[in-house]
């Protein structure tokens, strides 16, 4: 299997009201296009393959005849008019549907875009100490409407969960939003839909959008901070991760560690993926990171750490506890 | 009456010397037209219109052009090569990139041996970098030197700009001044950030004072750059101001 992420990742699987919408103008486009298209080539055919004018006929005759290509001219000339009214009309509806703003929007996240990964933050604006920050994996409940606010620390992304909405780009000193709402439990697999940079393409979001329940328990785990380390090795890493350029930029909450130019790495082992869906989560791809983030994701902002061989085993084991 | 056709328009021109009609295109094919109305405009008599013809006529002849058209030609293929080593980018750092303390000195006052080969070495290498002097100005921010050196002007550090250093400012003796911390405020960085990244710092720190091509020197910040509106302001109550 690849290694990149995985999920819903089609218009023709719209799993949200927002997709369902341009899924349903999609397939009116596809069809009056494709009508069209179809009489084009129908009249080419015809042109192609019409004999041509008769010498012996009359001028009776021939009169006919262009009345009848008259005809069909004008019935043509009232199809293109109706299908572009049509389409109009209903891009219009659809347009306005997108916008409709749900009053009752539950939830409300910031996602912040880095290259090459997804900063996402679960504000609470009764209480700050329900916020939560994590990264690369958004978490929904079904059936609940989500505002999500987007900004960029850096160039312009663009955010595309094509199973659940359109996209929406992420402008550097601009405040976008766009509002969700997930019908169906699933994984979504989301991408940066606008080239920021040499890794664009190894900047992917995975969206977990489970039952209410699932939701709320998940959420209350990422609330918690981070627990010590119990075994040896485990505890090594630990003072590798604190010792080492690690804190620099990462945080794991509940520790010293208190970076924040780089992914939260509280519960970095309860996700799927790694390096922003480039590698799934398992011990051997995250050594393999850790020993060279470079090798997998040139010219990503994390640098090679020059650690020994134990120091990357503790390391690995370490980050492996943070569920 | 032949003077003020001289002072007026490109019209003018070709008729004073007939010869000279073709140098005239020439020279407007180079976009030098724009330059000699100025003169003009400045009121320049005819009888050196008539020269400033006679002369380009020589100087532009048919061979001449060719010359000079070739020359232009190269002049882009000159500049990309020389910009060349600018466009790099190395994520991954030469394979010695940590330096001993030894091998760097900090004035003539102490004693030891600067090693200016590996001095030049790591000039060359970073601060003629545009992507490594800019991920120095990424990570200046994200480490927050911003926070005591300001954007190089100094705060409660000292400043980083000028000339005056009191630990030395080569690129060499910057690198070690962050890994080893230096009395009154300076942290030590060393082990918590990697010596390729600390080299970017030290490049980037270099390019505040304007040390480095200027190829490779990040542009200054939009927040820093001067209100745009502000600044049409400005120069639109200038020329209107009478002196009294």
């Amino acid at each position: 299997m690849d290694e990149r992420s995985t999920g819903l990742h089609s218009i023709g699987d719209a799993m949200g009201r927002h997709a369902q919408d341009i899924d349903a103008l999609w397939d009116v486009m596809l069809w009056v296009c494709g009508f069209m298209y179809l009489l084009v080539v129908g009249f080419l055919l015809l042109a192609l393959f019409r004999r041509g004018p008769r010498r012996d006929i009359n001028d009776h005759t021939q009169a006919h005849e262009e009345r009848g290509l008259s005809a069909s001219l004008a019935t043509w000339t009232g199809l293109i008019a109706l299908g572009l009214f049509g389409l109009t009309l209903f891009s219009y509806f659809t347009d306005r549907s997108l916008v409709q703003a749900a009053a009752d929007a539950q939830i409300a996240i910031k996602i912040t875009g880095h290259q090459w990964w997804w900063e996402i933050e679960y504000t609470d604006p009764n209480d700050p100490s329900r916020q939560l920050r994590t990264a690369n994996e958004l978490h929904l409940p079904v059936g609940t409407p989500v505002k999500i606010s987007l900004e960029s620390r850096d160039v312009i992304h663009s955010f595309w969960v094509p199973s659940l909405h359109g996209k929406q780009d992420l402008i550097p000193g601009r405040d976008n939003d766009i509002e969700i709402l997930a019908d169906k439990e699933g994984v979504y697999r989301g991408i940066c839909a606008e080239f920021c940079g040499l890794q664009h393409s190894k900047m992917h979001l995975d969206v977990v959008v489970e039952s209410k329940d699932g939701y709320s328990a998940w959420y209350e785990r990422q609330l918690q901070a981070a627990s010590p380390p119990s075994d040896p090795l485990a505890e090594r890493g630990h003072g590798v991760f604190m010792a080492t350029a690690c804190n620099m930029c990462h945080t794991i909450s509940g520790t010293d560690a208190g970076g924040s130019t780089g992914p939260d790495l509280t519960h970095v082992a309860s996700r799927r993926f790694i390096a922003a869906g480039a590698l799934q989560n398992h011990r051997d791809n995250m050594r393999a990171w850790l020993a060279n983030p470079q090798a997998i994701k040139p010219g990503n902002h994390m640098p090679i750490v020059s650690l020994s061989a134990d120091q990357l085993d503790a390391l690995t084991a370490y980050l492996g506890t943070l569920q | 009456m032949e003077r003020t056709e001289s002072i007026g328009r490109k019209k003018a021109r070709p008729k004073e010397a007939p010869g000279g009609h073709k140098t005239q295109k020439n020279l407007w094919a180079w976009g030098l037209d724009n330059s000699l109305d100025a003169c003009d405009a400045n009121g320049i008599t005819s009888s050196m219109t008539r020269s400033r013809n006679k002369i380009s006529f020589v100087c532009l002849s048919p061979t001449g052009g060719f010359l000079r058209a070739r020359f232009c030609a190269a002049l882009p293929v000159l500049f990309l090569l020389s910009a060349c080593h600018r466009e790099n980018r190395y994520f991954t750092p030469p394979s010695q990139s940590d330096i001993p303390p030894t091998q760097v000195r900090m004035s003539g006052l102490v004693a030891g041996e600067a090693s200016l080969q590996f001095r030049e070495q790591q000039r060359r290498e970073y601060e003629g970098n545009a992507y490594h002097v800019s991920e120095g100005k990424r990570l200046y921010m994200w480490f927050n030197c911003y926070g005591c050196h300001a954007s190089g002007g100094g705060d409660s550090g000292p400043p980083l700009m000028d000339d005056r250093w009191i630990y030395g400012g080569e690129i060499d003796q910057i690198y070690l001044t962050i890994v080893q911390g230096r009395p009154n405020g300076m942290p030590a960085f060393g082990g918590k950030i990697p010596s390729q990244q600390v080299w970017q710092l030290a490049a980037y720190v270099r390019s505040m004072g304007g040390h480095g091509p200027k190829s490779a020197r990040s542009g200054r910040d939009d927040h820093m750059q001067r209100d745009s509106e502000q600044g049409r302001k400005d120069e639109e109550i200038k020329p209107t101001a009478e002196p009294r």
